[in-house]
């Protein structure tokens, strides 16, 4: 497996919509097949608890009555960092697979409808894979997780429509230590614990 | 106990944001006033740049002349700061117990189905779908610019004046004040959207209109692992189905007085 920089590959392929974003690791094996990745905005915060709830950040927002969920640990930066710690060739058991992560989300006004892809010059065979959203999350009579929204697309063929996919996983956390670290660490690994929930997925591991 | 306050406390919020919704309806028509008024309040969540959508084409009525098609009205958009998602089976009806086992029982459907929600119908996504809808026609409100914020606003019935700063001599601000999903033991899940309706005719306040409307959906909201895509766009088509119900009802209730 090679690691190519990151410049290099969109110098050849830049994207349509974000001309600045760069790419922050390409790992390739000269396969015909691409997977691009993208991350999620900063996390969110959901609370619902016995007399709050409704608020959407209201952490962050100050409101009384809910408590701090850490949202901002899984903020872009983190979660592409974690997406870039994932053998995601190995993980599709695709050897020929090149997959690039990319450093920043896909603009704001992306959704399911799309079909052309976020880059241009795409291979025949090309699929995406965008964190959605980001929730961390906590609920009375329920445990504290973090939640992803995935959304997939896959192309084979030079020319129609992708194949569409959407699906939330989550990974459990604990928010009650007074370590910082240890909650940091909570989020990170509920994080990539619901990013191995859909590694599982029999949508992406179809070919 | 504590669980059965929480089903009755959610449920009671959204009903009585309903009742008290009892479409209040301070004075009609739309304002363009010929003072110019400073704004009188700034949103505090007002943070990020908002987005300014193209307004929408103006129909010149026979008889006025098209001097000037620019729109003079401003039309502010908010989406939804509060989300709420509520489920509840046969044992909220067995009073305290089985509301609390019901509690307990839905408890993680409830937060994933707010969380699928409030990313389903993110603020781009309402930006997206009443941008469709284009608002100043639906609302039967003069031509507009309508400018898209991107944060949702918490707001009382005391909060005074203009939601942005805007000097603008017609002014409108329109908040999607909370998005709730109702699923009972014996009903299909619906979403409700709260949504009210604010003009200001220079410092005087000419509309100030609070509705609500709920569509079923006709697909349940997904679990884990399973496919969310109809789910996501049963949720963007209830929202518009709400958003044109309230225009209606707003139209109909604002040409009556």
């Amino acid at each position: 497996m090679v690691f190519v920089a990151a410049s290099a590959s969109w110098a050849q392929s830049p994207p349509v919509d974000q001309p600045s974003q760069r790419s922050s690791l390409e790992m390739t094996t000269s396969g015909p097949c691409s997977l691009h990745i993208w991350p999620g905005s900063d996390a969110r915060s959901s609370f619902t608890g016995w007399f709050h709830g409704g608020a959407v950040d209201g952490d962050k927002r100050g409101f009384k009555g809910y408590p701090r969920m850490y949202s901002e640990v899984l903020n872009t930066a983190a979660q592409s960092d974690l997406l870039q710690s994932v053998d995601w060739a190995e993980k599709r058991t695709m050897p020929g697979l090149t997959v690039v992560v990319h450093d920043a989300p896909p603009p704001p006004n992306d959704d399911l409808a799309r079909t052309t892809a976020l880059i241009s010059d795409r291979p025949d065979c090309y699929d995406e894979l965008i964190i959605r959203s980001v929730f961390v999350e906590g609920a009375a009579l329920s445990s504290k997780t973090v939640r992803l929204m995935v959304f997939a697309k896959r192309w084979r063929g030079a020319v129609g429509p992708p194949s569409t996919y959407s699906a939330m996983s989550t990974g459990k956390i604990v928010l009650a230590d007074k370590d910082p670290a240890v909650i940091e660490k909570s989020l990170k690994d509920g994080f990539m614990f619901a990013i191995g929930q859909y590694l599982r997925d029999e949508h992406f591991l179809r070919r | 106990m504590k669980a059965k306050y929480l089903v009755a406390a959610t449920v009671a919020a959204a009903l009585s944001a309903n009742a008290s919704s009892a479409q209040q309806l301070v004075a009609t028509g739309p304002g363009v006033a010929s003072a110019v008024a400073p704004a009188t309040n700034v949103a505090s969540t007002e943070t990020a740049a908002p987005t300014v959508m193209p307004a929408p084409a103006v129909t010149v009525p026979v008889g006025v002349m098209a001097s000037s098609p620019a729109p003079t009205c401003e039309m502010h958009v908010w989406p939804a700061a509060r989300v709420n998602a509520v489920t509840q089976g046969a044992g909220s009806m067995f009073g305290l117990i089985g509301g609390l086992i019901d509690a307990a029982a839905n408890a993680d459907r409830n937060k994933r189905d707010k969380a699928f929600i409030t990313s389903a119908l993110d603020p781009a996504a309402q930006g997206r779908a009443l941008r469709e809808l284009d608002l100043p026609r639906s609302l039967s409100l003069p031509p507009a610019t309508v400018i898209m914020h991107d944060e949702g606003i918490e707001l009382n019935s005391e909060t005074p004046g203009r939601l942005a700063q805007s000097s603008a001599p017609c002014y409108y601000d329109v908040v999607i004040r909370q998005l709730f999903y109702l699923k009972t033991a014996t009903t299909r899940g619906k979403m409700r959207t709260f949504i009210l309706v604010r003009g200001a005719d220079g410092t005087k306040r000419v509309i100030n209109y609070k509705d609500s409307a709920n569509h079923a959906l006709d697909v349940k909201l997904p679990e884990e692992g399973e496919d969310a895509s109809n789910a996501n766009r049963a949720l963007i088509d209830a929202f518009k189905a709400d958003v044109s119900q309230f225009s209606e009802k707003f139209v109909r209730k604002t040409s009556k007085s």
